[in-house]
């Protein structure tokens, strides 16, 4: 077990640090630098002291060894886009918008994911099943931006009920919210139904009944208990994927979160906000891939963990 | 082998029960499959006005009248005009013949990389199964369409990068499968038997294990186009996918957004083809995997 852990971790560090690579090296690779803004040529000297101010004239693999060394005290520079602020700084003020989102989103999606799934292997067969077996491939199918604009169209075009967009008061949550949550939830359903009918017909679900167990306490102690831990593998790697935001909602709804630093970023060729949010999110994916694994073996002993029999999905 | 095939055929079928291939017991099992048929019938249109977009769309998709801007629908323009006079019917055929094209031709270039060097991860296994691992692990950990959004950052959007960069972020579930496949494959009893009957490690590859694994790639295969067709959709959608004058749905979407609260038919036409697109290829996938894994039952 310790030895996985560890090196399950090593992985992740050079997973960590390739990625880190390729997005420095393509990110310096490419035409045109963050301080070529259209016609304004600056003077030579400007851009030259400009160049020096942000180490951009030092060779590719020193500004890589430096950008790495801050990036471990977690110093990742100043953004281009903002050069009053940190990358940091900037990352902490829009963080939390997205996250407000992403709790509500996992809120949702997986209670009412978890409990439509329930329902669907109750019923198996009927028009209950197919409803939310059919809902889920809809769920899973559409795109949320497209949610994100039917939404839209209906309840602020048609009802005039809410806000198209932006950000502050609870009512601006709701639209989001909904248009995100369709998709996880729609997982979680699927998966939910699958386990359930699975233990649904196992032997101790039988023998549980056959010594007079009532209904509840088979389904909540004994179907629910088992059907939900193969749940986790689904639930755990959604996480820091919902978290960090989905960029289509939050440019649908002009919400100030993370997402957005995805493509202006990506405009303004602002390496150290770009290098930052890759190593952000790919650092948070290994990490809970890892806590998944780990939480599944603890919640299910019959799961041992050894090099090459617990393999990412 | 060719006459032996014949042979069969020419069996008299009559008084005997009549034997049906693989391939028929799947084609029926897909036959009944009430949506798979729903999402090849979606398919099979959306395929029909992409290859004779120019003969149904009413207007070339580069036309445009200033004097007929933001019409809402009517007999003279079905689906109304956009914000800059073009007609919108004519721009949503194109836009669905650039899904389609960025579809095919993506998830062609995804099996193009994917599928070799699954094939050599699970064959030859040890080192190169180790390195193609580290590889896929590294894509794997840029999440979605980040690493797409990355790379078109770097080469530009336009038809042809959007094409290829898709393919190239798209390969990794198709290389992960193929080599997933061939381990598993390899393991079986008939392998076993096979080699223990002193099959070379090529005839096993070439005779046992690539056709076991056909279907499962078929599948994979099926459900990557909807994928590509959405990652087009959404590069487009945040203004780094394809560029003018070529339509894209993803892109109407997103120019429509600031007139969406008087010109809703901006907003829903091309929202309706997505889905409509995205639908129908992952119910034919859907169809597939039920059709042809007998196993998942």
């Amino acid at each position: 077990m310790g030895r996985y852990i560890l090196a399950r971790l090593a992985s992740l560090l050079f997973v960590l640090f390739a990625v880190s690579l390729i997005t420095f090296l393509l990110m310096h690779t490419v035409p045109g630098g963050p301080f070529d803004v259209g016609e304004r040529r600056l003077p030579e000297a400007t851009h030259q002291a400009q160049l020096r101010k942000y180490g951009l004239d030092k060779p590719l693999w020193e500004q890589y060894v430096r950008y790495m060394w801050h990036a471990v005290h977690l110093d990742f520079g100043i953004p281009f886009q903002s050069p009053t602020d940190s990358v940091i700084g900037l990352i902490k003020r829009a963080w939390p918008v997205t996250i407000k989102i992403g709790l509500l989103t996992i809120g949702i999606s997986y209670t009412l994911g978890v409990l439509l799934g329930f329902i669907a292997a109750l019923r198996q067969n009927t028009w209950v099943d197919y409803l939310v077996t059919f809902g889920a491939t809809l769920g899973l199918t559409v795109p949320n931006f497209v949610v994100a604009i039917w939404l839209v169209l209906i309840l602020s075009v048609r009802f005039q009920l809410l806000p198209t967009g932006g950000w502050g008061s609870p009512k601006q949550y709701i639209m989001p919210v909904i248009a995100y949550s369709l998709a996880p939830m729609a997982l979680v359903a699927r998966y939910t139904r699958v386990s359930i009918l699975e233990v649904l017909h196992a032997d101790y679900v039988r023998t549980a009944r056959a010594k007079g167990l009532s209904e509840r306490r088979v389904l909540v102690g004994h179907v629910a208990r088992n059907a939900l831990i193969p749940l986790v593998t689904v639930i755990g790697p959604q996480i820091p994927n919902i978290l960090t935001g989905s960029i289509f909602i939050e440019s649908t709804f002009r919400i100030p979160g993370l997402g957005r630093f995805f493509v202006t970023s990506t405009f303004t060729r602002d390496y150290p906000m770009i290098l930052a949010l890759v190593l952000l999110v790919a650092a948070l994916w290994g990490i809970t891939y890892l806590i998944t694994d780990i939480l599944y073996t603890v919640l299910d002993p019959r799961i041992r963990l050894t090099g090459a029999a617990v393999m990412r999905r | 082998m060719g006459t032996s095939a014949t042979a069969t055929n020419e069996l008299p079928l009559a008084g005997t029960t009549r034997t049906r291939t693989n391939l028929q017991l799947a084609t029926q099992r897909f036959v009944h499959h009430r949506l798979a048929m729903a999402g090849l019938a979606i398919t099979l249109v959306l395929v029909f006005i992409a290859l004779l977009a120019p003969l149904l769309a009413p207007e070339p998709y580069y036309y445009s009248d200033l004097a007929q801007a933001n019409e809402f629908p009517s007999h003279h323009h079905l689906l109304g005009t956009d914000a800059i006079g073009h007609d919108f019917l004519s721009r949503m055929i194109y836009g669905v013949r650039t899904s389609l094209l960025v579809g095919f031709v993506a998830v062609l270039i995804a099996c193009c990389i994917g599928m070799p060097l699954g094939l050599v991860a699970g064959l030859r296994g040890g080192m190169t199964d180790f390195l193609v691992m580290r590889v896929v692990d590294v894509m794997t950990a840029f999440p979605g369409i980040l690493f797409a959004i990355f790379l078109i950052s770097v080469v530009g959007g336009g038809l042809f990068n959007v094409i290829v960069v898709i393919g190239l972020t798209g390969w990794v579930t198709i290389c992960r499968l193929m080599r997933a496949q061939l381990l598993s494959l390899r393991e079986q009893e008939y392998v076993t038997a096979a080699r223990a009957m002193g099959a070379s490690e090529a005839a096993i590859a070439v005779r046992h294990l690539l056709p076991n694994a056909l279907a499962p790639m078929i599948i994979a295969i099926a459900l990557a186009i909807p994928t590509a067709i959405f990652a087009e959709a959404g590069l487009s959608f945040l203004g780094i996918g394809i560029n003018e004058p070529t339509p894209s749905l993803g892109k109407m979407v997103s120019d429509s957004a600031p007139y969406i609260r008087v010109y809703w038919h901006l907003g829903f036409f091309p929202t309706l083809a997505i889905a409509l697109a995205m639908l129908g290829f992952t119910f034919v996938g859907d169809g597939l995997r039920d059709a042809l894994d007998t196993r998942l039952g």
